[in-house]
């Protein structure tokens, strides 16, 4: 079986009109597998865009070449290589007289006859496409009305009425709330799953991508690209070196970025979790140093019963307490009455 | 479908039977159908004089909506159209060289005194014109992805367009000037039965690549970058919608002279009364609709029960700009319903 996607000795980067190539990464070799769902991450301009760009075709590459199932696409007609590979880009649709439907049915364009007729077959397809998807109550809705993330899916959808083995979405996340950035990473997870597609996604959301990608490029800015196992990447500190910035730190216990203020004081925080996750991360962010020692005289212990949550300290000898973050903080830091 | 035929029908009988001269509506379909007329100038008015002038209102309004379609489509404008870009005032220099270089030899009515070859050199030249105009619009916006600076630039050109021919005008000898003038008022009446062939070879030739194009043109609302990698060859598609566009509207201006507003309002039109923005239903649609328009434009520039007939371009103008402004109303925004 050829492997969905190799990149052999790719150099990607710009070709202008007058002048020298400008070089933006590489040489690069990378395979990937079917059945994967691998995220693009790097900080911004590292180059993100131009590599999708350069494996879609659309931009050619300086040197070294791109194999889809085994295949040059750049020596392939358009009409094939439409069938290999398909992408979901950042643009937006201008056009307001497109139902979401019609958007989908698009998707069989490279097997459909001179007339776009769709047969069949094509029907069954774009059906599908729109279950996996989850858009069946959207489908008669004009596409400009449709929310950012309702757009997302039927782009999706539309790419994956394409039926091609590999797919490219650039920052499909992008500009949606939370919750929709989790349904579309969850239903690219599941199209990973069910039908055995490999997909590549480029994205911001760090915190996103160690959790659903089973595989990571990341693009550092001096023209390197890693490839790893998310957990891997956290562990052996690439991660870490390549986003921690000045004022931003990279928790690798926890998977999350810091902002680091500079420490000032220390306190330790005991008590049961989420309340003592919490508790810590309010009192990092005032630039506190959370310490592992009991006996010092700045300690916070959290309670809770009933779901309520209780703070408890010392000061000046005096039992305190507060029933919130916001009091806890206020009389703690001594930034609000003093009591 | 059926209703549209029948209106646009209605139309052209109507058409026939409004002018100078009225003719019963009867006595016209008697004429159409073969058998002969009570009067036997009316025959001689409606076959040698208003079949052209109709057919001619057909042509002209089935291919600038056509044209202005696959332009809106091409530049992802709702206000482009070939009078709006420059493409009309294109195919006026075209035909401004033709007329006003050959001196006295080369006026319009020397041209059609040439006949066929004559006739194919105005619409070459016009064609040509409307092709140089719509080619360097197009090589601007591969440059500039903001369609209102397209927008504008694409008048200016027009305006230099425009320029480079008034200067000529100013060189010219007055005769030629006349000659040339009378063209730009737009005429429907000025086709001859011998020019016919050409425009309706032209205008079929346009409509049949056209919908031979229209998944490419569907594709293409989703934008190039998608288009492409739904296996659509951009640089084929986007040739064919110049050229077609180019002969079109150069046909139509190579003929009847620069008819403004009917490219851009028609699409508009069709695009709200369907809320699709499917090609394959626009563009036998704007075939219709087009057509009808320019029917009732015609009729109404003949000014029923009266001997004056208006020029055509103003006529289009006046039913044209409202339809826009409608249109942009009603959806509250043109952007959206495009």
């Amino acid at each position: 079986m050829e492997k969905a996607l190799i990149l052999y000795q790719l150099v990607i980067g710009y070709r202008p009109n007058k002048g020298v190539p400008v070089k933006v990464a590489g040489p690069i070799d990378l395979t990937m597998e079917d059945g994967r769902l691998n995220c693009l991450i790097g900080p911004n301009g590292v180059g993100k865009s131009t590599l999708l760009r350069t494996i879609a075709g659309i931009q050619p590459a300086l040197s070294g070449h791109v194999k889809i199932l085994g295949e040059l696409p750049d020596k392939m007609k358009s009409e094939k290589l439409a069938r290999l590979l398909s992408i979901v880009l950042t643009d937006r649709i201008g056009h307001g007289n497109l139902k979401a439907f019609d958007v989908v049915a698009m998707g069989r364009t490279p097997y459909t006859g001179w007339f776009g007729t769709l047969d069949k077959e094509d029907q069954k397809k774009v059906a599908w496409a729109i279950e996996m998807t989850g858009i069946t109550d959207l489908i008669d809705k004009n596409i400009l009305e449709l929310s950012d993330g309702e757009r997302q899916k039927v782009m999706i959808a539309r790419a994956l009425a394409q039926d091609t083995p590999l797919m490219l979405l650039d920052e499909p996340t992008a500009h949606l709330d939370l919750p929709n950035r989790i349904e579309i990473v969850r239903l690219l997870r599941k199209l990973t799953a069910e039908t055995n597609k490999a997909i590549i996604m480029s994205t911001h959301e760090l915190d996103l991508a160690l959790q659903a990608a089973d595989n990571i490029w990341l693009m550092t800015s001096d023209h390197a690209i890693y490839s790893g196992t998310p957990e891997d990447l956290v562990l052996n500190d690439t991660f870490g070196r390549t986003f921690t910035k000045k004022g931003i730190d990279f928790d690798k216990n926890q998977g999350i970025f810091r902002l680091v203020e500079p420490h000032q004081k220390v306190v330790s925080v005991t008590g049961g979790d989420p309340g003592a996750f919490w508790t810590k991360r309010a009192l990092e962010r005032q630039g506190f140093q959370i310490v592992v020692n009991e006996r010092q005289s700045n300690h916070i212990d959290v309670t809770s019963r009933n779901n309520h949550w209780q703070w408890n300290w010392m000061k000046d000898g005096i039992d305190q307490s507060a029933n919130s973050i916001e009091s806890m903080l206020q009389q703690f830091t001594g930034e609000g009455e003093e009591l | 479908m059926f209703l549209a035929i029948l209106i646009c029908l209605v139309l052209f009988i109507a058409d026939l039977s409004v002018g100078s001269v009225s003719i019963p509506f009867t006595e016209v379909i008697k004429i159409l159908t073969g058998s002969h007329s009570t009067e036997a100038t009316w025959e001689k008015i409606v076959l040698i004089i208003r079949l052209p002038k109709a057919i001619s209102a057909v042509l002209a309004g089935t291919a600038l909506a056509i044209a202005g379609l696959q332009m809106q489509t091409l530049f992802h404008n709702p206000l482009a159209g070939p009078s709006v870009l420059g493409i009309t005032a294109g195919a006026s220099l075209g035909v401004a060289v033709v007329m006003l270089t050959g001196g006295g030899a080369a006026s319009l009515y020397a041209i059609r005194e040439l006949g066929i070859g004559g006739t194919w050199l105005v619409m070459l030249a016009s064609s040509a014109g409307a092709a140089l105009v719509m080619g360097l619009i197009l090589l601007i916006s591969l440059r500039l992805k903001d369609n209102v600076s397209l927008l504008i630039i694409g008048i200016m050109i027009g305006n230099v367009t425009i320029a480079i021919v008034s200067i000529w005008q100013y060189f010219s000898s007055p005769e030629q000037l006349q000659d040339y003038l009378i063209w730009t008022f737009g005429s429907l009446g000025g086709v001859t039965g011998r020019q016919l062939p050409v425009f309706v070879t032209v205008t079929f030739i346009g409509l049949v690549l056209t919908f031979i194009n229209s998944k490419s043109l569907n594709t293409l609302l989703l934008g190039e970058n998608y288009a492409r990698s739904m296996g659509i060859n951009i640089f084929r598609t986007r040739t064919l919608i110049i050229f077609t566009s180019s002969i079109l509207a150069g046909a139509v201006t190579g003929f009847c002279g620069p008819i403004a507003f009917i490219g851009i309002a028609v699409p508009h039109l069709v695009r709200s009364m369907t809320r699709t923005s499917d090609h394959k239903v626009l563009i036998p649609l704007c075939w219709f609709v087009g057509t009808a328009l320019m029917l009732i434009c015609d009729l109404i520039a003949q000014v029923p029960g009266s001997q004056i007939v208006l020029p055509i371009n103003a006529i289009t103008a006046l039913v044209g700009s409202p339809v826009v402004v409608w249109v942009i109303i009603k959806n509250k925004n043109l952007k959206t319903a495009f």
